[in-house]
């Protein structure tokens, strides 16, 4: 790549202050102080401009000293304003913010090497460049940026720093990276920020202004590679259907033409199902695939999926895709309260539900004693019998006696706080339902026009409550969400009405909506891991129950990471920088296992950029070579700042000799 | 301060106007005139037609030729000096101002005409003709003179009309004599026309051309951008001030002056560049005396 010698940061502005020039001279014009001098006569003076056309405008401008260095001196400013850049040549005692993108795009595979390789060939070039006085950091990013060395004039320990970097599947988040190169920059009087990537950033906003201070240069890396990549991976099982697995896919084409791609999805080495879809130039294409096939053994407390596409192209990160899939779980439901019938009936029916059912005294005795687990008993339907709540009871625990598992709330309703906002719910006689919340998930599928109750708790509005069902002025059903000091969230489903004071039972909304709520109720534990992740996403579950010794994270690459319950009784794991499985151990064995995949289109499309684009601005790219820069806006203003002392000196002499 | 010191009035005592033509006058004086007359300087014979006075028959020859001659003698008269000053406001222009100039000299002349026998005439003109003093003759009207010629003022009215006031000075019956005429000729409608006037009384009057202009004028200390105006009719002219300007404008001076100098020269008219920079007294002892106005 070859760069001009001399390069304007802010050409823009040059084209913006240009109009100045021939302002400047129609003021001239118009302006123009002439002193008034009378004299005898003008006879012989008319003559002599006649004579030599004196105040012809040409003549005017070229006999004018002060024009012209007014002219100059603003064309200097104008110059100045955008920011001229001797290329080549560097004067020294600069400091250059060094950023080397490190994002999945950089694994691109091109002539024998990474684009990160290349990357960190331009940055080893760059440091050759330094001079005496220059100093430089070494920042990499991809979704975060990472300080890998500060500013140092050390150019062997910039090289062993640079040769260090290593690869990422991450996403990259420049806006990110460009505000940890700013913090770093604002104690410094002038800085130069360099970026080495590929510009495959996605569409940016525009340049922050605190960042246009700062000499912003770009080091493009890559060239034309295609690929085509996964995007998107997910699992879910069949409503109703527990039994059916379904994998859904989307794949990119990265390319400049139609392309066919296999696809096959693995248990293990086991073929579980196959594809071949033709994908246009540019476009992405879902596909369904159903693994119904996979099978899970006993001991195993999931499976993993692996979907992989032959002929990838150049990207190898998104080539491969995982998820896993839990066993279909059976839910414990433990109703609290007198025996009803249609409740039994409707609990049933439910695939995949093991109902239970005591009563209020039993309940608050199991839970004096400390006997009511998790795992007992996942959701707690109080039918028509709210618990007993102890008054020192930390503030929002009264929803649910410990251990605060997720509760549907039939014909009654906790004594909380939080609810209406300490106001009392009201009794409604015979309330008409008005609407109800279709968006909500436990809304699915149920209508509620036919419905007739004898009365019903009314509740208002507060800040924990969202509405399913409203009557006129007051809401007879809906959710609350809590977030407990020092414990995890805990939710549940107040229905206000006893359903055997109302013909609920009798319609089809009744069993439909009881399946709803335990299936939302039921997924709130969020015990377990999700069925996939991105890399860069944050893998958390609830620790291990018990004593669980030496927890630990095991990386697709085998190293092993300390895990730590935090004391909201989870653990987590945010380094999740390359794809593959992520196992969470103790004591040797696997606990969970987290499948991380790229699954990013920005990544995949791996298109080199010649310049980044922040808004209507462009960084255009350069080769690192020409990157020894130096600043001449500041030759500029002062030449412009001599000229005009030059201009009132000479007017001054005029108007004074 | 008065128009002439005494100083210089000691210095002047001993001059007298010269007129190289011999001009008619009205009364008889100590100047030759055209006309025979009775003076002792012998003229001409002719011969005797009746009522011829007897007492200059030649009765010499009436016995030599036995015809009847008559002796003419020079009959001497007085010299009229008629100065015109110009009073207009560019005469008011420079440092000593011309209008100053003009009235010394006009002073010292006519004190000098005064001095003899001649008879003194002045008027100024501007957009016309004003009379100032005159006719005078005799050393007594030198006070009144030069009292009319300081309380003389320049016309803030109007502009400079040569024309007009050269054709009034010439309408008027007026003798033959010297034409002292004072100024700085600066009139856009030209000096041509005024200056035939001026010579429209016929070939006897010898007319003189007093030129004067000021230093500012001759050598403008002028820089920069400048709007000039006209001190007297308000027209303005925008130059930017540069040494080809200067150049350009001294050139048109000098070419203006030589354009009157050779008009002058073809009708017999003497021209005078009088620029204020040259002493009013050496102007006065030196330079017209050289030019034969004055010995």
């Amino acid at each position: 790549m070859s760069a001009p010698p001399l390069l304007f940061a802010f050409e823009g502005f040059a084209w913006f202050l240009a109009p100045l020039i021939p302002a400047l001279i129609a003021l001239y014009f118009l302006k123009l102080k002439r002193r008034t001098v009378l004299v005898s006569s003008t006879l012989l003076w008319k003559r002599s401009i006649e004579d030599m056309r004196a105040n012809a405008p040409f003549q005017r401008l070229r006999r004018s000293l002060l024009l012209l260095l007014q002219l100059l001196a603003l064309l200097g400013l104008i110059v100045a304003a955008s920011k001229p850049i001797l290329m080549g040549w560097s004067s020294g005692g600069r400091s250059i913010l060094l950023l080397i993108d490190r994002s999945a795009s950089m694994n691109t595979r091109e002539d024998g090497g990474t684009r990160l390789d290349a990357a960190r060939r331009e940055a080893l070039r760059l440091v050759d460049g330094l001079v005496a006085g220059d100093r430089l950091a070494v920042v990499a990013f991809a979704q975060r940026a990472e300080v890998l060395q500060p500013l140092t004039a050390d150019a062997a320990l910039l090289r062993r720093t640079i040769e260090s970097i290593t690869p990422t599947s991450l996403p990259t988040d420049l806006p990110a990276a460009l505000s940890t190169a700013q913090a770093m920059a604002e104690s410094l009087p002038s800085a130069e920020i360099f970026i080495v990537g590929d510009g495959c950033y996605g569409e940016l906003a525009g340049l922050p202004l605190e960042l246009r201070r700062f000499g912003l240069r770009y080091v493009g890396i890559g060239r034309a590679s295609e690929n085509i990549g996964i995007v998107e991976l997910d699992v879910r099982r069949g409503f109703g259907s527990r039994g059916r697995v379904e994998l859904f896919a989307a794949v990119g084409n990265y390319t400049r033409a139609s392309r066919s791609v296999g696809l096959g999805v693995y248990q293990g080495e086991r073929l579980l199902a196959a594809a071949e879809m033709e994908i246009p130039a540019g476009e992405t294409r879902p596909h369904t695939f159903d693994v119904s096939r996979l099978s899970i053994d006993g001991g195993e407390t999931s499976a993993h999926l692996k979907l992989e596409i032959s002929e990838g192209g150049s990207l190898p990160d998104d080539d491969r895709a995982f998820v896993r899939v839990a066993p279909p779980e059976r839910l414990a439901v433990l109703v609290v309260g007198d025996p009803n019938g249609f409740l039994d009936r409707a609990l049933a029916v439910l695939p995949q539900v093991d109902a239970s059912r005591m009563a209020l005294a039993e309940y608050a005795a199991l839970v004096r004693e400390g006997k009511i687990t998790p795992d007992a008993a996942r959701v707690v339907i109080f039918d028509r019998a709210a618990p007993p709540v102890a008054p020192a009871s930390a503030p929002g625990t009264g929803l649910v006696p410990p251990p605060h598992q997720p509760a549907l709330y039939l014909g009654c309703a906790p004594d909380l706080p939080e609810l209406a906002e300490g106001r009392k719910p009201e009794l409604v006689k015979s309330p008409i339902i008005v609407d109800w919340d279709r968006s909500h998930p436990v809304n699915r599928f149920p209508a509620y026009a036919d419905l007739r109750i004898v009365e019903s708790l009314g509740f208002g509005p507060s800040r924990v409550y969202r509405s399913l069902i409203d009557a006129p002025q007051k809401s007879i059903a809906g959710t609350v969400s809590l977030q407990p000091q020092g414990g995890p969230p805990v939710r549940a489903i107040i229905v206000g009405f006893d359903v055997l004071k109302s013909n609920w039972p009798l319609l089809h909304s009744f069993p439909v909506f009881i399946g709803n709520a335990i299936e939302w109720l039921g997924a709130a534990t969020e015990g377990e891991a999700l069925p996939r992740y991105r890399t860069g996403e944050i893998l958390s579950r609830r620790a291990p129950e018990g004593n669980a010794p030496g927890l630990s994270f095991r990386d697709p690459a085998g190293r092993d990471h300390p895990a730590i319950p935090e004391v909201s009784g989870r653990i987590a794991f945010a380094t999740t920088s390359r794809t593959g499985i992520y196992e969470l151990r103790s004591g040797g064995d696997v606990v969970d296992s987290f499948p991380v995949s790229l699954l990013s289109s920005r990544e995949s499309s791996i298109v080199p950029q010649s310049e980044i684009r922040f808004g209507s601005e462009a960084v255009a790219g350069q080769a690192a070579a020409t990157l020894q820069t130096r600043d001449l806006w500041k030759l500029f203003v002062l030449g412009a700042l001599g000229l005009l002392c030059l201009e009132w000196w000479v007017y001054n002499r005029r108007m004074h000799c | 301060m008065p128009l002439l010191d005494e100083e210089f009035v000691a210095k002047i005592k001993g001059l007298e106007l010269v007129s190289r033509k011999i001009i008619a006058g009205q009364r008889k004086g100590e100047r030759r005139s055209k006309r025979r007359g009775q003076s002792t300087e012998f003229a001409d014979y002719r011969p005797y037609v009746a009522g011829d006075d007897l007492r200059f028959l030649d009765w010499n020859i009436y016995g030599r030729l036995d015809r009847l001659f008559l002796k003419l003698f020079e009959e001497e008269e007085d010299l009229w000096l008629h100065i015109l000053i110009d009073r207009s406001r560019s005469m008011r222009f420079g440092e000593p101002d011309k209008f100053l100039y003009a009235r010394r000299v006009a002073a010292a002349l006519g004190t000098i005409a005064l001095q003899g026998t001649d008879r003194v005439r002045v008027a100024s003109f501007a957009g016309g003709l004003r009379p100032v003093i005159g006719p005078a003759s005799g050393r007594r009207q030198i006070p009144r003179l030069l009292d009319a010629l300081e309380r003389l003022e320049t016309d803030d009215e109007g502009t400079t009309d040569l024309a007009r006031s050269c054709r009034e000075f010439a309408m008027a019956r007026r003798p033959s004599g010297i034409v002292v005429f004072i100024s700085d000729f600066f009139d856009r409608c030209g000096f041509e026309g005024a200056l035939r006037y001026l010579l429209s009384g016929g070939s006897r009057s010898e007319i003189y051309l007093l030129h004067v202009l000021a230093s500012e004028e001759t050598d403008p200390p002028l820089s920069g951008d400048l709007k000039l105006l006209d001190c007297e009719d308000g027209l303005d002219a925008d130059v930017s001030m540069s040494p080809a300007l200067l150049g350009a404008y001294r050139r048109k001076l000098e070419a203006f002056r030589g354009e009157i100098r050779d008009f002058a020269a073809r009708r017999g008219m003497h021209y005078a560049f009088a620029p204020t920079a040259v002493p009013f007294d050496l102007l006065i002892l030196d330079h017209l005396r050289r030019r034969g106005l004055l010995r």
